[in-house]
């Protein structure tokens, strides 16, 4: 990709593992926080992108790629002929697609989005999560969200009663 | 032939230089699974339980399994004002058990409002009464958005409310038949000074239309103005116009076409 378009800034993501990503400028730009990065100019050469392992940060720049507005690295030809409404729901089923990941990808990803400021992303991850979630009882949450029930006796009496309809 | 294995041997040491610097296609990893112990959601940032929590319909939110699930997701689905600065119930109700008082709209909203500490910024609904508004009325004293659709609250319970919501910038009334008096829309122009936004849609009852025509040009910071199923005449369009110098957008569905023949220029 890099040789591919010439003229295009690339910019080189390292991730904490020790693996590299150069990704055109546009596309890492998807990412608020690396805009901020670039535009302040801390970023010369290459960018060290913490807490993000290789493997959710490649899935990061995977959407990011896609999501770049129309000039992006795939199929700049296609995009100019399809109108923007084909476009956006083209963009949806690849969204759906891209999300079918397990839950502790989600996980990372949620937290990949956030740290990186990618508003769609964030708001992909979190709609997906609540769509899994809604409408299940309480154990199947928490055996979704991997997470023990912590309170204690007395405290769950209190929301019991708060909320009788949800514990039956 | 047996010169050919020399560039065989030397393509795997070319390769190995090359990984030493460590840079990757992303499509490396495009097909590889990605498999990762189980995470505790439990401690995910509260900032990041809140906006996952912000995508749940409000009425499941009150009442669903989401606050109990432990102490952490509880905090972030209780304690955060800001989750519940916009009180949200057009979804309507249809999980909730029928005729049950601890789920009747009216304690959903009373929940909803302790819940947001005063800091209720927007309130949606349908079905709304007088009670509901008075509730509403007086724990949101900044409230800046109120929809009401098909509601049944009366022309004094809502002048009541609207003088004690000064601060309103957007209004939508939607098929409520019985606020109809040209005195409750003027009382809305007065009372509400920064009104930005009114939409204001007839139900089939609804003859609203005369008393709108009076208050609409008195709703001076207007920008926009949206009314379906009322018509206007060209006086009262030009008197709009002269009046509301920030109006931007203007919606009349469903009027009487005799009415906008020809069209003050100043529309344009």
């Amino acid at each position: 990709m890099a040789t591919r378009e010439a003229g295009k800034k690339m910019i080189m993501l390292k991730s904490p593992d020790g693996m590299e990503f150069e990704v055109e400028e546009a596309v890492a730009m998807e990412s608020q926080t690396i805009r901020k990065m670039i535009e302040d100019d801390c970023a010369d050469t290459a960018i060290l992108i913490p807490n993000i392992n290789s493997k959710i940060l490649s899935r990061v720049i995977e959407y990011c790629n896609k999501h770049v507005p129309t000039t992006g690295a795939t199929g700049a030809a296609a995009s100019d002929t399809v109108a923007p409404a084909a476009l956006a729901e083209d963009l949806k089923i690849w969204d759906a697609e891209f999300i079918k990941v397990n839950r502790a990808t989600r996980f990372d990803l949620i937290q990949a989005a956030s740290y990186l400021n990618i508003k769609g992303l964030l708001d992909l991850t979190s709609q997906t999560t609540i769509d899994t979630i809604s409408d299940n009882s309480l154990e199947e949450i928490r055996s979704f969200l991997s997470t023990k029930n912590d309170y204690l006796p007395e405290e769950e009496q209190t929301i019991r009663r708060e909320n009788q309809w949800a514990f039956q | 032939m047996p010169s050919s294995p020399p560039p065989a041997a030397a393509a795997p040491r070319s390769r190995r230089s090359k990984k030493k610097t460590r840079t990757y296609h992303v499509s490396v990893f495009w097909f590889t699974p990605v498999p990762l112990p189980e995470r505790d959601w439990a401690e995910l940032h509260p900032d990041l339980i809140s906006c996952i929590l912000h995508k749940l319909d409000l009425a499941e939110l009150l009442l669903g399994g989401m606050a109990g699930v432990c102490r952490s997701w509880r905090r972030a689905a209780r304690e955060e004002p800001e989750l519940w600065r916009c009180i949200d119930l057009r979804a309507g109700l249809w999980f909730v058990v029928p005729f049950h008082p601890k789920f009747s709209l009216e304690a959903m909203v009373r929940a909803a409002l302790r819940f947001n500490q005063g800091q209720c910024e927007a309130f949606l609904t349908n079905l709304a009464d007088d009670d509901i508004l008075l509730l509403l009325a007086k724990q949101a004293p900044a409230l800046k958005c109120l929809h009401l659709h098909r509601g049944y609250v009366s022309d004094e319970g809502f002048a009541t409310v609207i003088k004690m919501l000064p601060l309103l910038e957007e209004l939508e009334i939607s098929k409520c038949p019985q606020i109809c008096s040209r005195g409750v829309y003027e009382l809305v122009a007065r009372a509400c000074p920064l009104l930005k936004h009114f939409r204001h849609v007839s139900g089939k009852h609804c003859h609203a239309d005369y008393a709108i025509t009076f208050a609409a040009p008195r709703m001076r910071k207007l920008r926009s103005l949206d009314v379906v199923g009322c018509t206007f005449g060209r006086e009262v369009l030009v008197a709009i116009l002269d009046n509301c110098h920030d109006l931007q957008y203007l919606n009349m569905a469903l009027c009487n076409p005799v009415a906008i023949d020809n069209l003050p220029e100043k529309l344009a």
